[in-house]
């Protein structure tokens, strides 16, 4: 009977994934349908799109765009998350901090972040630093914040009862304060991901001289807009692999999480 | 007379508010607990029951007056001291396993020790076979007996309970109330309890203090002299343990009728 | 809170002085705040063309992402239909369609608050469909039993109890919205705060450069503020839990 009821509800669940990939695929099917009736040079069709990808991938695409596109990520986002975590904590648990910093750090990421990239390109010239300083400028701010207000927002009870186990100063931080917040740090996390490779691409467009960013714009500024639109094609793949590596870590580690979340109605 | 193992000497507490509203709390509070000895403290509600637990527990300074644990005045949260709070859902931690939980407590053993020391501390609790289960798994009342089980594996000299039972269903509570008594019994600690439950307090204690209203004082100092071991089914029958219940919550009443007018902010 | 603005103020100042950053990269306060007075006129109607790029594209997201959100949130088989697209759209960073987008509209207002409204887009829609979908069942059986149906359901039960959550996610449209703005501006030239900034760097007038950091950066705060204020007031349920703890 139990048993039953858990395989229908696994079915359903197998079901409901499927259809997303119909969805997905409904989608892809309109996209190749439209353009091949509209034949519009600026609009092609799915699949030629994605026969310049596969034409991509064989060629100096990888070495030259993808690879100085990713390192570029990983070290803005890595920065960004490193910074925006410890200051978070940091403001969040000190008061008088917060108080402190509010206004200023309400103003900075008020800011548009694009903005920050004629600066840059000023202070760093043209190339991979800029958009690495760019990246982290502009993804450190979910990440800052949402640690910062988990952490204020933190119950006296927790802070209480672990004082009371004898843990002070950084095992406080490390055993308790940190793990509470951390479900709060993913989510500012995967917000950073996704501005990150925002970012990336309008870095790169204005100054980078290699990237993604830069291969998309130049194709189309060459008129091989086919190559333009793959390139949107890598990002969106890029974009999604981030996401679910994170979700997976993110279920992973969060374990505990699950049943507070779900608490409420089991 | 033995020495007292914690010690109020005419102590104060007066709350700063944010917006700089001072509000006192307590204004001249003293009593001893002796060694093995069972108090609790009523009071009506927004007396500072728990405001004084928490200075009892080293959490936060008196204003005035001094806190002595073992002759030695008290000015952080110490070695021996051991706090259960009401709220298990928020002190228990989210993230690590019953085992791991407890073995918070048990910070200071070698690892080896620990093992054993947690093993036996969740069997007096009979929540053996319970140790990899996470918080949210188990029922309110067993989130409970695992907080009691991390209190007391450090082998405190002082318990101190916070509305401990406060949260549970009325059958759950009676069975806690009986953990607790039969725990005492058999260890050596001293136990501080703070609750509403006038019926509980009498049923646990060798004296009851009652507290005023706001600022708060001791308005009473009343001797259970009720036969041990006592249980939920006779104890609660005896007419002596009926009369004493009467007096104490008429005391309260008292207590809370005098003030009634101020204490509605609280 | 002012003494936090003063301190940074003062670190800028000081930097600038001290040349710890070149002056060729770092206006002082003084001289930004000169710029901005000498500017005035430049810089707002350059404020005044990203805003009403901003307002449009946020507009035609609103629209948008309300309406299919709640629709898609109140079925759970669109729901299902839209979940991996949108899990692939969510993270995709919209600015690389600027290229593209430049080409297929050209430049102009409508390529911007086209690209603006795309990128708007999925946080509202994402929030709606999450909101609807996590309204409280025991909230509709109730309004159901009071006779309510479809249209109005949704309008007086569902709607209020998802406006929280859609709330949220207008809030990051807002700044997201402008950020997508300013970086069309940027790379297409197209007027604007973007344009500005991109202009005076390459003209190397660093004094004028910051002037219109400072001022977007204004307007994203204002901007930020005035919604924050306008939901607490709109919406004061939003905030019964944590008012209450």
């Amino acid at each position: 009977m139990i048993a039953g009821s858990r395989r229908a509800a696994r079915l359903r669940r197998v079901g409901f994934w499927a259809l997303g990939w119909v969805g997905l695929g409904v989608a892809l099917l309109a996209w190749q349908v439209a353009a091949a009736v509209d034949h519009s040079p600026l609009i092609p069709t799915f699949t030629s799109t994605l026969a310049a990808l596969w034409h991509m991938l064989a060629s100096s695409f990888v070495p030259s765009e993808l690879v100085p596109s990713m390192i570029r990520l990983v070290i803005g986002f890595v920065v960004s998350a490193v910074i925006g975590v410890v200051v978070g904590l940091f403001t969040g648990y000190y008061r008088v901090v917060r108080d402190w910093t509010t206004a200023v750090f309400d103003f900075s990421r008020s800011l548009p972040t694009p903005l920050l990239i004629p600066v840059a390109l000023v202070l760093f010239g043209l190339g991979g630093t800029m958009v690495v300083v760019v990246i982290a400028s502009a993804a450190i701010w979910p990440v800052l914040i949402n640690t910062s207000n988990a952490t204020a927002a933190l119950d006296p009870t927790l802070v209480d009862t672990a004082r009371c186990l004898g843990l002070r100063g950084p095992f406080l931080l490390a055993k308790v304060i940190l793990p509470a917040v951390s479900p709060k740090i993913f989510a500012g996390l995967r917000v950073a991901i996704s501005v990150s490779l925002a970012v990336l691409v309008v870095a790169e467009i204005l100054g980078g001289s290699s990237g993604i960013g830069y291969f998309i714009s130049s194709a189309q500024q060459s008129f091989q807009i086919t190559d333009s639109y793959a390139g949107v094609l890598v990002l969106c793949l890029l974009g999604w692999i981030a996401d679910s590596v994170f979700l997976f870590v993110e279920r992973r580690l969060l374990v505990w999480q699950r049943g507070i979340v779900g608490g409420g109605h089991g | 007379m033995v020495e007292p193992i914690l010690e109020f000497r005419h102590v104060g507490v007066t709350l700063t508010g944010r917006d700089g509203s001072v509000n006192e709390v307590s204004s001249d509070v003293s009593f001893s607990l002796a060694p093995r000895e069972f108090v609790s403290i009523v009071g009506p509600s927004g007396a500072g029951k728990t405001t004084l637990l928490r200075t009892a527990a080293g959490l936060r300074r008196p204003t005035v007056g001094e806190v002595l644990f073992k002759g030695e005045p008290l000015s952080d949260v110490q070695n021996g001291i051991s706090v259960v709070f009401q709220e298990y859902n928020k002190s228990l931690f989210p993230w690590l396993s019953i085992f791991k939980n407890v073995a918070m407590g048990a910070r200071r053993l070698s690892s080896a020790e620990r093992a054993a020391h947690v093993r036996a501390a969740l069997d007096a609790v009979a929540l053996s076979g319970f140790e990899s289960r996470y918080p949210w798994e188990l029922s309110g009342g067993m989130q409970q007996r695992a907080a009691l089980a991390r209190a007391l594996v450090s082998d405190p000299q002082v318990l101190m309970l916070d509305e401990p039972f406060a949260s549970v269903d009325a059958l759950t509570r009676g069975l806690l109330e009986d953990v607790v008594g039969d725990l005492w019994e058999r260890s050596s600690f001293a136990s501080l309890l703070v609750t509403h439950d006038v019926g509980e307090a009498v049923y646990l204690s060798d004296r009851v203090l009652v507290l005023s209203a706001r600022p708060s004082r001791i308005l009473a100092d009343v001797s259970i002299d009720l036969p041990r071991p006592r249980s939920q089914g006779s104890t609660r029958q005896l007419k002596r343990f009926v009369e004493l219940e009467a007096q104490v919550l008429d005391l309260v009443h008292r207590a809370g009728r005098t003030v009634a007018g101020e204490s509605a902010d609280a | 809170m002012v003494g936090g603005v003063a301190i940074a103020v003062g670190v800028w100042e000081v930097a600038s002085i001290t040349n710890v950053i070149s002056s060729t990269a770092l206006a002082s306060v003084n001289a930004t705040v000169a710029a901005i007075g000498a500017h005035a006129g430049a810089l707002s109607s350059a404020a005044g063309q990203t805003l009403e790029a901003w307002a449009v594209g946020l507009m035609v997201a609103t629209v948008a992402g309300v309406l299919l959100g709640t629709l898609v949130g109140r079925s759970r088989v669109a729901d299902a239909l839209t979940e991996t697209l949108v899990r692939m759209m969510r993270p995709l960073p919209s600015l690389a369609l600027i290229p593209i987008a430049i080409l297929i509209a050209g430049l102009g207002l409508k390529m911007t608050a086209g690209l603006v409204a795309f990128t708007s887009f999925w946080p509202i829609f994402i929030n709606t469909r999450y909101g609807v979908d996590q309204v409280e069942s025991l909230l509709i059986e109730t309004a159901t039993t009071l006779g309510m149906r479809r249209v109005t359901l949704v309008r007086k039960v569902v709607l209020p109890a998802a406006a929280p959550l859609i709330a949220s996610g207008f809030q990051v449209a807002v700044s997201l919205a402008l950020s997508v703005t300013v970086a069309v501006e940027l790379v297409g030239g197209t007027g604007g705060i973007g344009s500005y900034v991109l202009a005076a760097q390459q003209a190397n007038a660093v004094a004028n450069m910051y002037a219109g950091i400072v001022v977007g950066g204004i307007v994203g705060w204002m901007l930020n503020t005035v919604f924050a204020v306008l939901f607490r007031q709109l919406l004061p349920w939003a905030h019964r839990r944590e008012g209450s703890q």
